[in-house]
């Protein structure tokens, strides 16, 4: 069974005289009299797009979401997509099959669904239910009361080989066992007789296999629930930690957390917010939801003291029993018999060589125990070879991870559904946006065209000259130069990004300004941060690869970006994320933050911005291009004005060696040449970002820019 | 005696003409480069040089590459 509709199902194909140019005519729907006020296309292939305007607008949203994965939020249509998943999560929080279906039909524009539609629903709601995976002591069983359905399932070869494997442990399945197992299943299956229930079945399954059971559960549609009862848990020690009551929560925060606790149980899985929109009180909220010992993983240490800092200003924790497990401290206390917290770092957790003695203890202490709670931070980073293992060696109940930008450049972060949970909330920005939740930015690609020496360099240099030319195009230095007096004069602070360091220190001396890298020392930064938060002395500063997540500058306002790291569109979100905390002195509607990306024209840099963009433009941010060549003609004090230091500035770059960590091609990164190859495979990734070629092509105004179509219609007229 | 050979004026900007320039390395068909963003070349070779242009200028446009589960395909 597929994960979704195959496109080609019931779609009729068009007349002979446009079938040249369009795959697809759904002229044929019938629409209902009242289809203006409706808000929904239905279509064969389980896509559905949702048009903003209508009246219906929020609840139907609300309802898309519970039921389906947007892929695609701008302004004034969205597109969602049903998928196994979306549904599965769906029915965990009751929703039946017929309540989708009907409401569907209610909301729909045309008469009818179509009938594949509804054949997908009902084939991916109907098992949900049957069997269970629960961890008990340090070990997986598979549990059901129903008959046959263990059996069934033993068809499936990983979970034989998994029983196999724990073959040690099923020779001693008690009775007692049994008999708390039966009453569970009664809680789920509210209202069944308990006389019905015969006889439970159980079978212990091997850690190791537990995430490719999953997997072949839900591609046989016999999807595991996986809901930890931590309120009738008493065998784990119970954690005493509250929210204080100073502590805010606000909507998103609190409609992402009833996706997850919604029916008394903690389920696992993904929530999605925006960068800076709090997603740290969101786990240490499932925290002291469920109240028993957790572990938090995060990117770094500075993320640890990060959320070691906020767990003790929003809760109620004894400050003793948060443990930090870092390569700075790898001898922490922690006491298992009791409950705490133990906060660590996916390298710390993950690494699979020899440990020193005393990392090597605490790492048995955490691997040994159940965990009632697993919290990830930045969960895109899992899926990698290095980090998949946390998921085997910290085992715990209930698993949730949180990130801003569900996206990975391989197409791996599908496996998130298998190695944690089902997506269970995602934000939709420019709602965010408009509440005030998230400060409105403005992105901007400004075009810089290449000098011609330089293009001319440009174009015999070898790949790796190409990033350093496009990079120093003096007309970019220029262009930034610029906005940087703009922005200083208006009494904004800026951020420059730039990943390449040579470029950097150009920058920082020839404009004088400070830098932020990663060989620049702890007080060192500090000293800059403040400098710049605090005082007027300091209100530009560079950033390098490192500013991309931990940093936190809540007082920037503008960021410009003037050399990255090719197509990554995790990078382009999380930088953007620096700006997006709200401002204090927020005009209504006003933009009072800006983004810009400088792009060197005519290069492969245009490529690269283009696809970095992709994410952003699928959360409804609009980039607006703009060129600003003749303002720039018009200044003549900007640095690289004159061509003789144009020119030396080109023989200083041709002499530079090849250099830096930051000119490396990412293996996970897709170039052009390969991009035109590769099939559609590559980009399959978790919908918030699934390809689609009804997304709204926001306007570039030069007309060098051609859908594929448009082409092929203009050269056949 | 005068001689006259018959070829076309292209009129562009800098960057496109450099590239030009960069193609006739390999191509020859330029016959007289006549300053800022203007060139003269070999009539024949008006339609190569089209789609020189246009081959390079898409190779700089990305393009979400067609997924499986499209209308399309």
């Amino acid at each position: 069974m597929e994960d979704r509709l195959p496109a080609k199902r019931r779609i009729r194909s068009p007349p002979e005289s446009i079938s040249k140019y369009f795959d697809f005519d759904f002229s044929n729907f019938k629409l209902k009299e009242n289809h203006q006020e409706l808000p929904l296309w239905i279509c064969s292939n389980g896509h559905i797009f949702l048009e903003t305007s209508a009246p219906s607008y929020l609840q139907i949203t609300d309802f898309l979401i519970a039921i389906a994965e947007p892929i695609s939020r701008p302004e004034h249509i969205h597109e969602y997509i049903l998928t196994r998943y979306s549904l599965y999560a769906a029915v965990s929080v009751k929703l039946e099959t017929e309540d989708i279906v009907s409401t569907l039909q209610r909301y729909s524009k045309t008469l009818e669904i179509p009938s594949s539609v509804i054949d997908f629903i009902n084939i991916n709601t109907a098992q949900y239910g049957k069997a269970k995976l629960v961890l008990k002591q340090n070990r997986y069983f598979i549990e059901s009361p129903y008959e046959n359905v263990i059996s069934d399932l033993l068809n499936i070869e990983s979970v034989r080989k998994g029983k196999e494997a724990a073959s040690d442990v099923n020779m001693e399945i008690q009775e007692s066992h049994v008999e708390d197992v039966k009453e569970e299943m009664i809680r789920i299956m509210d209202g069944e007789n308990p006389e019905d229930i015969e006889k439970v079945e159980s079978c212990c399954v091997a850690n190791e296999y537990i995430p490719q059971i999953r997997q072949d559960c839900h591609k046989e549609n016999f999807p595991l629930i996986e809901e930890y009862d931590f309120i009738k848990d008493d065998k784990s020690p119970r954690l005493e930690i509250d929210l204080k009551p100073s502590t805010h929560i606000r909507s998103y925060q609190e409609k992402s957390l009833s996706k997850m606790f919604s029916n008394g149980r903690a389920r696992s899985g993904v929530i999605v917010l925006p960068c800076g929109s709090g997603k740290t009180l969101v786990g240490i909220t499932a925290i002291c939801t469920v109240k028993k010992r957790a572990v938090i993983l995060c990117t770094s240490g500075v993320a640890v003291d990060q959320w070691k800092r906020q767990l003790e200003m929003w809760s109620t924790i004894d400050p003793a029993l948060i443990a930090c497990f870092t390569s700075q401290n790898k001898d922490c206390t922690i006491d298992v018999a009791k409950a705490c917290v133990v906060i660590s770092t996916y390298s710390m957790m993950g690494y699979g060589g020899k440990r020193s003695a005393e990392s090597a203890s605490v790492y048995e202490k955490i691997s040994r125990v159940d965990w009632g709670l697993l919290v990830m931070d930045e969960v895109q980073v899992v899926p990698a070879d290095m980090f998949r293992r946390v998921i085997f060696d910290v085992k715990s109940h209930c698993k949730l991870g949180l990130t801003a930008t569900l996206v990975r450049e391989d197409n791996r972060i599908e496996d998130l559904n298998f190695l944690i949970g089902p997506k269970l909330y995602e934000a939709n920005w420019l709602d965010m946006q408009a509440q005030g939740f998230i400060a409105k930015v403005q992105c901007i690609e400004v075009w810089c065209p290449m000098t011609a020496e330089f293009f001319q360099e440009y174009l015999n240099a070898k790949p790796r000259k190409k990033l350093l030319l496009y990079v120093a195009n003096p007309n970019k230095l220029m262009t930034c130069q610029y906005l940087v007096k703009k922005h200083e004069a208006m009494g904004d602070k800026i951020i420059i990004f730039s990943d390449n360091l040579y470029i950097m220190e150009l920058y920082s001396q020839h404009l004088k300004l400070p830098m932020i890298k990663g060989n620049v020392g702890h007080s060192e930064r500090s000293r800059i941060l403040f400098n710049f938060e605090n005082t007027n002395a300091c209100n530009t500063i560079l950033i390098s690869k490192v500013g991309d997540n931990s940093i936190d500058l809540p007082g920037a306002n503008v960021i410009i970006q003037i050399s990255s790291h090719f197509g990554s569109r995790r990078q382009e979100a999380q930088r953007l994320g620096r700006i997006l905390r709200p401002k204090i002195n927020s005009m209504d509607n006003d933009f009072n933050a800006y983004f810009y990306s400088l792009v060197s024209q005519d290069t492969q840099e245009m490529w690269y911005a283009d696809k970095r963009q992709q994410f952003l433009i699928d959360q409804g941010y609009a980039y607006k291009v703009v060129s600003l060549t003749e303002e720039i003609q018009r200044q003549n004090d900007l640095m690289f004005y004159k061509k003789e230091d144009q020119k030396t500035l080109l023989e200083k770059l041709l002499q530079a060696r090849d250099m830096d960590d930051d000119i490396q091609v990412d293996p996970d990164d897709i170039t052009p040449e390969a991009m035109s190859k590769k099939s559609a495979d590559a980009f399959s990734s978790n919908t918030s970002t699934t390809t689609s070629r009804s997304y709204q092509i926001q306007a570039h105004s030069r007309n060098r820019l051609f859908a594929d179509r448009y082409k092929k219609f203009k050269k056949n007229k | 005696m005068v001689k006259k050979s018959e070829g076309i004026f292209i009129c562009c900007d800098e960057p496109i003409k450099q590239y030009l320039r960069y193609l006739d390395q390999n191509h020859k068909f330029i016959i007289r480069d006549l300053g800022e963003g203007q060139l003269f070349i070999r009539q024949d070779a008006i339609k190569s040089v089209k789609e020189w242009v246009e081959e390079y200028l898409d190779q700089q446009t990305f393009r979400k590459p067609e997924s499986a589960n499209n209308f399309t395909n």
